[in-house]
């Protein structure tokens, strides 16, 4: 007779790998997101500097519509389709489009806000603390386990990013700073909020229609209140000039996959480890650009990117661990 | 308009509604039963319904308290844990369960509350 212990344990394991599988390929697919992406702001009409936030906005907003038909058009092929209403008009709908908000409106505002005062290195190095924010506060509301070797990863993993963004500020004088570092923080705390009301929602909703939900419900603020605020809709008009349509689509097709897994990564894993192991993407992005553009990478690149892989060993170094992802009191 | 509850939400229902009477509640019935009221979605395969325990289980909304082998598949018996009763809270009353789930609602509120 074969032991039942080890059975459940190899289940419970294969469980737990899958989840560690999901983070990993959400990193690569949003490595591949963004190579594409810098390629896409490099053409007309988002290569005008004069409207460079606006075309910023307009991508994302473009990006997420995309994405959000394709996930959609994956839950239908799925058979989940019906679960996309049961889920949006309930209380959990209402989480979602909290999640949507906070990664949308505030993160994402806060970011664009955030370069346009304070320069890209310092809103950079800001919002690379997202994964150190979202960890504290699923601990704190989620009573996610996190143990020392995982903690220190996962700060590995936020310094790592950091390295990698990091460029030395210029001596322009920044008249609006402190706003600025306010707004940088605020994106970090958006993301790392979307990663608690996510995983919240996905404790009772299965996370590729939590996901569809907040990419549909994003893309709607996109396109109601975004682009009308910054009156983009002539550049809107003008975006699917070009290469730009199958540059678009590739994009929307790795953001999608990079946010089903890191959503079934956040379910899987817990939020500390899946948004650790999502910020390893900046390696695949200059592995990428290494590839296709052979651009060799600078020296705080390699440096970065070894200290990411050490977090990220760090954090998924032993599966077992992730058996129990939360300690409630009963 | 009543509607379904998500399928993973359902599960947590039926576990949860077994827990408050003290019965037990296996794999192979929590298929079967589920099965009853999703069959006609593609979804509805034991594979997605047992990926879907094992989330319930992994982030302590259930717990597995017993497993036994059968016809060389694991089947497990789960209970709600207190945290799983507390989910509960977030049913919807437009919910075609919730008619189901209202003679357990007061006691699983006091069970709870007891808690805090």
């Amino acid at each position: 007779m074969k032991d039942i212990a080890s059975l459940t344990l190899k289940r419970d394991l294969h469980y737990a790998k899958r989840g560690i599988g999901n983070c990993l390929i959400s990193g690569i697919t949003w490595g591949i997101d963004a190579v594409l992406l810098g390629y896409l702001v490099t053409q007309y009409p988002f290569n005008d500097t004069k409207t460079a936030i606006e075309a910023s906005l307009i991508i994302a907003c473009l990006h997420t519509g995309l994405s959000s038909i394709l996930i959609l058009l994956y839950n239908f092929y799925t058979g989940k389709i019906k679960e996309f209403g049961r889920c949006l008009f309930s209380k959990m709908g209402i989480l979602i489009l909290i999640c949507a908000v906070c990664s949308g409106p505030l993160a994402m505002s806060g970011y664009l806000l955030g370069i346009n005062m304070i320069g890209a290195s310092y809103t950079a190095v800001i919002t690379s603390i997202y994964p150190a924010i979202g960890a504290v506060l699923a601990v704190i509301f989620l009573k996610e386990k996190l143990n020392t070797r995982t903690l220190i990863g996962i700060l590995l993993c936020v310094m790592g990013a950091i390295a990698t963004g990091y460029v030395s500020p210029t001596d322009t004088v920044y008249p609006k700073f402190y706003l600025g570092i306010i707004c940088a923080f605020m994106a970090a705390l958006g993301w790392g909020l979307e990663g608690v009301f996510g995983a919240y929602v996905m404790d009772v909703v299965d996370p590729e229609i939590a996901i569809s939900v907040r990419q549909t419900a994003s893309f709607l603020m996109y396109l109601f209140f975004v682009i009308p605020f910054i009156n983009g809709f002539n550049i809107l008009l003008n975006s699917f000039a070009g290469n730009n349509m199958l540059v678009l689509i590739l994009a929307g097709i790795a953001c999608s996959i990079s946010y089903i897994t890191w959503y079934l990564g956040l379910s899987m894993t817990g939020v500390g480890r899946a948004m650790s192991l999502n910020i390893t993407y900046p390696i695949w992005v200059i592995l990428l650009e290494w590839v296709i553009n052979g651009t060799l990478p600078a020296s705080n690149l390699i440096i970065g990117c070894l200290i990411i892989v050490l977090g990220a060993i760090l954090v998924s170094g032993n599966p077992k661990e992730m058996l129990k992802l939360r300690e409630y009191e009963e | 308009m009543k509607i379904k509850l998500p399928m993973k939400f359902r599960i947590l229902q039926l576990i949860c509604e077994r827990s408050i009477q003290i019965k037990i509640i296996d794999t192979f019935e929590i298929i079967k039963l589920i099965h009853l009221e999703y069959g006609n979605e593609r979804q509805c395969c034991p594979e997605t319904i047992k990926t879907h325990i094992l989330a319930l289980k992994a982030i302590g909304l259930i717990k597995e308290i017993h497993v036994y082998e059968n016809e060389n598949q694991l089947i497990s018996e789960y209970k709600s844990s207190r945290e799983g009763f507390n989910r509960m809270k977030l049913m919807p009353n437009n919910a075609e369960s919730y008619k189901e789930w209202l003679p357990f609602k007061g006691r699983v509120s006091a069970l709870t509350n007891h808690s805090r």
